[in-house]
């Protein structure tokens, strides 16, 4: 695959070839906001470009308009020199650009290798899809992108992690000349994100455009060639990674230092909230641990843990076949989401848009939902005390909206974080599980959601935090737990966890 | 990082070849089927007749030919359950063109086009205007019916071209044993489970219904994929109505009245997920030949109307409850 005049083109010496994609001027407003303004950028073959920016710097705009979903109001998109003038996403595509969006778009129902050829099928003559020709090329793929993936394994059956080397594999499938990768990393182990930057380094010595999206400054620096970031809309500045520290990149991206990203005030650290005794469901073994007033208590493990099933469990979401769950003195029985909130632990879910927020509702309606009962007054809601109540979170938070009555689909994942968080400050809650709560959140968000946090359990929260970004576990928590295959297999103090014993145990 | 390239092993192809033709759920469909024949056989003398075995299949043909529309719906994320009112409608056109012009070919041609025009509107709203096509097709139901009462003024109208090719269609047999509509369903049931799962429309229609946002970001044109689903149910409920009009000798007003359940209940039977994008054609007539057998095994041990109907009912939630029940298990 690739196209020939470029194939030799190593990642060395693309600063010699013309952009393959050159994206000049371009403005693109919504109502009220203007998301681009006068964007211009360009990436040539063999090149990684880093495109970098706080919430609603514009990323996703310029990802959208690049992917024809959104059309610009001005400015030119020319691929290797041609002009372009996208007006659904099949053209993008024909054109060459391949965006791996950070939601995964695969059909569940259909098998991995289907999922790759959606575009045609391979279909032939009579239009017959070609299902032997399917399996062996999406085989071939994998071979030399090194995936363990099964061809004939239905989408909906594999992990997150695993569903993006899919997406990763269906712009390899398609021969794309440009590919963008929205967070491609957010939910990948770091064996699978070494895999990955092999993967995005075989992609650049075939010639290919690389525009990489992501928070995590260690992977910038690891991968990208150029950074190009964004804020309010803005282009801010364009510079070779070699040219950039950290320090300097976040300056650009928030317009500021930030000092400390991770707070930690000083806490009382009082009763035991959360007790939990040999604790056995499908996918866990005999896992005790307790949380107490006041306190962060991070979970680690690597992809298929039993982090995100510690945390289903405890709220009892998903169903236990043994063991005993206390919260605040009294027994999780029966064993419901109903029974958890009243006893005063909820959870904010690793899967924001399908487990958490209800995407059509509005602000408000979101946030109030747990403590509807404080609004209502002889069985009628009282819709003032409702709209007041969150608009003292907006404030308190800085959620940036439009207005109360907005849909929360529109917000930055930032936002509809802070509103999640509101929710259940409302209800005022004894323990809350909060399962990768920065995934897709960029770093000045980031911060402000670690400030949440912090305040949670400055306010007498037990806190429990299941993550997969060892910054973030070893600066957030007290303690920490390790789990690897559904055990539990360390515990650490705040002061005795290391990087390196924490990994160590995570792959016990 | 192992690779899972694990070439096919010479046990395994025994049970890859058997998944080609049919999933395990189908595979379990079709022994249930069996079990209703056996138990019948040993219930009633008369059941397990080559005359009445095919005799069912002639009756079943009509609801076999709708369910397979409505599964391909159903497949695509929609619903249509307009058929049952589409089904007299057809035979409108079909026999007073008949009667006035003495030919099959024409009759057909009539019955045709405006079983299309009616899924045309049906895709019309609910794909490309976005009306929920539940509330479409209900509100066609009526409105179809209505039309025809007002039409026949509740009279049946009669064929009286007696076309011996007309007459044919619906209760001839070839060999002498084979129904001729069971034969026309066969043939049309066996191509359009080539078209969804060997070519790549049938695979966009299952997009469309498993994942409309993803189909629309491969780039697939979804609401004209979902508008050829309607197409594709008016034009074989349009089938049926040719073959009920041929069997009954008439355009009867009130014919066809239920069958959209009927074939609904079939079809999820069969498996096909009301969610859109799961299940098969072949599980979905699978699921109707159950509910016939069953249907006519109850009337000939002589068990009352009223009972079939319960007991159909309650097969139908055992079977699909089961099968969710499974499902959360895995």
């Amino acid at each position: 695959m690739g196209k020939s005049d470029v194939a030799t083109a190593g990642a060395a010496d693309f600063h010699d070839l013309a952009p393959a994609l050159a994206v000049t001027g371009l403005s693109k407003s919504f109502p009220g906001v203007k998301a681009l303004d006068d964007v211009s950028l360009s990436v040539r073959p063999g090149e990684v470009l880093a495109l970098l920016g706080e919430n609603g710097a514009g990323k996703s705009t310029l990802i959208k308009v690049l992917a024809g979903i959104h059309k610009a109001d001005s400015g030119q998109i020319e691929i290797d020199g041609v002009p372009q003038d996208f007006t659904n996403p099949a053209d993008a595509l024909d054109a060459g650009i391949k965006v791996v969006f950070q939601e995964i778009a695969l059909i569940p129902e259909f098998s991995v290798a289907e999922n790759m050829f959606l575009e045609d099928h391979l279909a032939g003559k009579a239009n017959l899809v070609n299902w032997r020709e399917i399996h062996r090329r999406a085989q071939e793929i994998f071979d030399r992108a090194g995936f363990a993936l099964n061809t004939r394994a239905k989408v909906k059956d594999l992990s997150v992690s695993e569903q993006q080397l899919v997406e990763i594999s269906r712009a390899m499938a398609r021969d794309a000349r440009i590919v963008i990768m929205d967070e491609p990393t957010s939910s990948l182990t770091p064996a699978e994100v070494t895999h990955l930057f092999g993967v995005i380094n075989r992609l650049r010595k075939l010639g290919i455009a690389i525009v990489y999206v992501s928070h995590k400054l260690e992977e910038i620096f690891e991968i990208a060639d150029t950074c190009v970031v964004l804020r309010d809309g803005r282009w801010v500045s364009t510079k070779p990674t070699s040219e950039h520290t950290p320090a300097s990149l976040v300056k650009d991206m928030v317009g500021r230092e930030i000092t400390s990203l991770f707070p930690h005030s000083d806490r009382t650290v009082g009763r035991e909230i959360v007790q939990v005794e040999d604790l056995s469901s499908k996918r866990l073994d005999d896992i005790s641990f307790h949380v107490r007033a006041g306190e962060v208590v991070g979970f680690f493990g690597l992809m298929g843990a039993g982090r995100t099933e510690v945390a289903k469990a405890i709220v009892g979401f998903d169903p236990i076949t043994k063991g005993r769950i206390r919260i605040d003195g009294e027994d999780l029985k029966p064993h419901s989401t109903v029974r958890s909130k009243a006893l005063g632990i909820g959870l904010l879910s690793e899967d924001r848009k399908t487990e958490g927020l209800m995407l059509d509702g509005s602000v408000t309606r979101n946030m109030t939902l747990a403590a509807l009962d404080q609004f209502t007054r002889n069985g009628l809601m009282d819709h003032r005390a409702e709209t007041k109540q969150a608009e003292g979170f907006v404030d308190r938070f800085a959620i940036k909206l439009a207005r109360l009555g907005q849909p929360i689909r529109n917000l930055s994942g930032g936002n509809q974080q802070k509103v999640l968080l509101s929710r259940w400050l409302m209800f005022g809650l004894k323990a809350v599980v909060l399962d990768e709560p920065t995934r897709g959140i960029d770093v000045g968000a980031k911060a402000e959601i670690f400030a949440l946090i912090d305040e949670l359990a400055a306010q007498g929260l037990a806190v429990i935090l299941m993550t997969s970004e060892m910054p973030e576990l070893l600066g957030l928590s007290d303690r920490i737990y390790v789990l690897s295959e559904g055990r539990m297999t360390g515990e650490f103090t705040r002061e005795n966890a290391t990087q390196e014993e924490i990994l160590d145990a995570a792959i016990r | 990082m192992p690779l899972s390239a694990n070439p096919a092993l010479p046990q395994n192809m025994l049970s890859r070849t058997l998944r080609k033709v049919a999933g395990q759920s189908e595979i379990a469909l079709f022994v249930s089927l069996v079990l209703i024949v056996i138990v019948f056989s040993s219930l009633s003398e008369y059941f397990l007749t080559t005359r009445n075995l095919t005799n069912v299949l002639g009756q079943a043909s009509i609801i076999l030919l709708i369910a397979t529309g409505v599964a391909v719906a159903l497949i695509g994320g929609e619903v249509d359950i307009s058929v049952g009112s589409l089904v007299a409608a057809v035979a409108l056109p079909l026999v007073e063109i008949m009667n006035a012009t003495g030919s099959l070919s024409l009759g057909i041609l009539g019955a045709l086009v405006l079983g299309l025009m009616i899924g045309a509107i049906n895709g019309y709203l609910s794909a490309y205007l976005r009306i929920n096509s539940l509330i479409v097709t209900l509100g066609m139901l009526f409105l179809i019916r209505g039309g025809v009462y007002l039409w026949t003024n509740k009279r049946a109208q009669a064929d009286t071209a007696y076309l011996d090719s007309f007459f044919a269609i619906g209760n001839g047999k070839a060999f002498g044993i084979m129904p001729i509509p069971a034969i026309i369903a066969g043939v049309i049931v066996l191509m359009v489970m080539f078209i969804m799962h060997k070519t790549r429309f049938g695979r966009r229609i299952y997009a469309a219904g498993g994942s409309a946002e993803v189909a629309r970001m491969v780039g697939y044109d979804v609401r004209r994929i979902k508008f050829i689903c309607f197409l594709i149910s008016s034009t074989l409920a349009t089938i049926a109505g040719i073959l009920l009009a041929s069997r009954l000798g008439a355009a009867v007003h009130t014919s066809g009245q239920g069958y959209e359940f009927q074939a609904i209940a079939a079809v999820v039977l069969g498996g096909v997920s009301l969610a859109g994008g799961r299940g098969n054609i072949l599980g979905a007539a699978l699921g109707v030949l159950i509910l016939a057998y069953l249907s006519n095994g109850l009337g000939m041990i002589n068990a009352p109307t009223e009972w079939q109907l319960v007991i159909t009912g309650i097969v139908i939630v055992a079977a699909v409850s089961l099968d969710s029940y499974k499902k959360s298990k895995e």
